[in-house]
């Protein structure tokens, strides 16, 4: 598929009229220092001078609490009632490591050919337009990994780069070459020399991203670190709140638990869980087998860069850097997996 | 200051008189910092102290109750710190408290700081300064005269916004039950379904049970991934004890947390009855 052009005065009118039919979600200021995604009703709301948002763009998708289906217990039979889907999504100025995110957490819902209906229902449902990174942030290490850049389209419907004053559009898959059909107007072709300003555009932004971490490396020194000292005092700072995992593009850990509204129905629900609670692997006798806060902090090192690895020859990061800037006491993932030993 | 700072570390490790030497570190990026536990006497060198020791190390102490350890602690900290020797969450002779003279932090309590001063520390660091800065509750003022109905409205907004990770109750000093009400299963208090009026029953609970203990010191609000004002709520809380029951946090390590004690005749209750 050719690349295309789009012009900021045409982004803008595109942008309104997808608001207009499904929904539109991009960094929205929530208020003095939160960015998120929300909801955009007019292109004017969008932030686009923010590399991280708060939250990532995953909770428009993997829904951080997912009705399964509700049930109402009748004379002789039980009655289930499934959520409707929900409506068409754009998710908008998202960033290249919130868009790989999907990429990598779509190979676990979809593990081994079971298909998690949620999921890619909701992940069918929606179009991902990125925009490339100009300056990545000191906290970015998104190089790191395979393909890894600030302007990498993976995950990504349509990746928007930069370039002489307009977007360069590459229409990745066929959700986006749909959007971009259905849209037309807006686009015109791209020339060579705007795809080759592309690639300036990625080598420039790439040498910004000062830290590149040795995967192997770090993958053989925490296959052989399990019963290591190292774990006993690394995590003391940490205070096992949930917060990294829960800004994580890729961390999709979750719980399902039942609400009861009465004695004869109630609702069953998905929501996201996180390894740091001691609540995540409590067992119905009472029994924990990570008790303490050593082993549940190892085990989000340990999953994200060697579990992981193991199952899908890919690390569960990206390299965005959120749980660096949200952490409450400055735990930085990059220090801890190089000093693993 | 900071060498001043890395010398009592070291010395404290080197004659054992503490475990652990719990400050503040560089962290991702110039100008960051972030707590650190140190052990070794030749670590305390990586101690610094500047504007993004933001951080209250109180947090930590109820942690390590069976070992002993120093902490260095601004003045609002100190605070926190003798509130958990109050509350027997630790004894005052395993702690040895490093005050430092702080001039404010990125905060944004510091602009009205009045708690910079370091009585009860055992080593001081730095020369305390008088800031001359004043009270000023205008914010709070300025809320408590909306409505019922703006005041919801004004809570729904930055409630939704609530991932429940829970970051503002584990830095919470005061916030060490190790069974959290958040957690039961049976009973259940919370579903773990996170919406708007889940999430306001947890800080409406977790906030009614630092009533009166809790010092003010936002630690909670500068966790919140999500920026929510919970300073507005924390704030309150401390206008109110002092209206209501003469009563300031942290003050002291001996008088009764106003909740905890029953008199007769509550000299502030009568008014809002």
């Amino acid at each position: 598929m050719p690349n295309k052009l789009i012009t900021q005065e045409n982004l803008k009118a595109l942008v309104n009229e997808l608001a207009a039919s499904y929904d539109v979600f991009a960094p929205k200021r929530e208020n003095e220092n939160t960015v998120s995604f929300g909801k955009l009703q007019a292109f004017e709301e969008y932030v686009s001078g923010v590399l991280l948002t708060n939250t990532t763009a995953k909770d428009k998708v993997y829904l951080q609490s997912e009705q399964l289906f509700q049930y109402e217990l009748k004379k002789d039979t039980v009655e289930f009632k499934e959520k409707a889907p929900g409506k068409e999504a754009v998710i908008f100025g998202g960033r290249p490591c919130d868009a790989r995110g999907f990429d990598v957490i779509d190979k676990l819902f979809n593990w081994s050919g079971y298909e998690d209906g949620p999921y890619t229902g909701g992940r069918k449902n929606t179009t991902i337009i990125t925009v490339s990174c100009e300056k990545p942030e000191t906290t970015c290490f998104c190089t790191s990994f395979a393909g890894g850049s600030p302007a990498d389209g993976k995950g990504s419907d349509i990746l928007l780069t930069p370039v002489s004053g307009k977007f360069l559009a590459e229409l990745l898959t066929e959700r986006g070459e749909k959007l971009a059909a259905k849209y037309s107007k807006y686009f015109s072709e791209a020339g060579e020399a705007e795809t080759a300003a592309k690639a300036e555009f990625a080598k420039a932004a790439e040498a910004k991203i000062a830290k590149k971490l040795d995967l192997a490396a770090i993958k053989k020194n925490l296959d052989a670190s399990f019963d290591s000292f190292y774990w006993d005092t690394v995590h003391l700072p940490c205070v096992k709140c949930g917060a990294c995992t829960y800004v994580c593009p890729t961390c999709y850990c979750f719980d399902i638990t039942e609400k009861k509204f009465g004695y004869l129905n109630g609702e069953r629900n998905r929501t996201w869980d996180s390894c740091m609670s001691e609540m995540f692997t409590k067992m119905a006798g009472g029994h924990n087998p990570r008790t303490d806060t050593k082993r549940r902090f190892r085990q989000r090192f340990m999953h994200k860069f060697r579990y992981h690895v193991d199952n899908f020859k890919e690390e569960l990061c990206t390299g965005c850097g959120r749980c660096i800037r949200r952490c409450p006491v400055g735990i930085d993932i990059r220090k801890v997996v190089e000093d693993a030993k | 200051m900071e060498k001043e700072m890395q010398e009592i570390a070291k010395k404290l490790l080197a004659e054992k008189k503490v475990d652990w030497v719990i400050g503040y570190e560089n962290s991702f990026e110039p100008g960051a910092s972030r707590p650190v536990f140190i052990n070794k006497p030749e670590d305390a060198v990586k101690l610094v102290f500047n504007k993004s020791c933001v951080n209250n190390l109180a947090v930590y102490l109820p942690k390590v109750k069976k070992q002993k350890a120093a902490v260095i602690a601004k003045g609002c900290d100190l605070r926190s710190v003798r509130e958990i020797i109050k509350e027997h969450q630790i004894l005052r002779e395993n702690v040895v408290i490093i005050g430092v003279a702080c001039e404010g932090v990125e905060s944004s309590k510091c602009s009205t700081c009045r708690e910079n001063k370091l009585d009860g520390a055992d080593f001081t660091v730095g020369t305390v300064k008088d800031l001359g800065r004043k009270e000023d509750l205008s914010d709070i003022e300025k809320f408590e005269k909306l409505s019922s109905k703006e005041k919801e409205a004004f809570w729904n907004k930055e409630f939704e916004r609530c991932i429940r990770c829970y970051a503002c109750r584990n830095v919470c000093p005061v916030c060490y039950c190790p069974d959290c009400f958040a957690n039961r299963l049976m009973p259940e208090y919370l579903n773990k379904v996170v919406n708007t009026a889940e999430n306001k029953v947890f800080q409406q609970i977790r906030m009614q049970h630092v009533f009166g203990r809790c010092t003010d010191c936002r630690a909670c609000e500068e966790a919140c991934p999500v920026g929510i004002k919970l300073s507005l709520l924390t704030k309150k809380m401390s206008k109110d004890a002092k209206k209501l029951f003469n009563y300031e946090s942290g003050k002291d390590t001996d008088s009764r947390p106003p909740l905890s004690t029953f008199k007769v005749d509550e000299e502030g209750i009568a008014e809002i009855m």
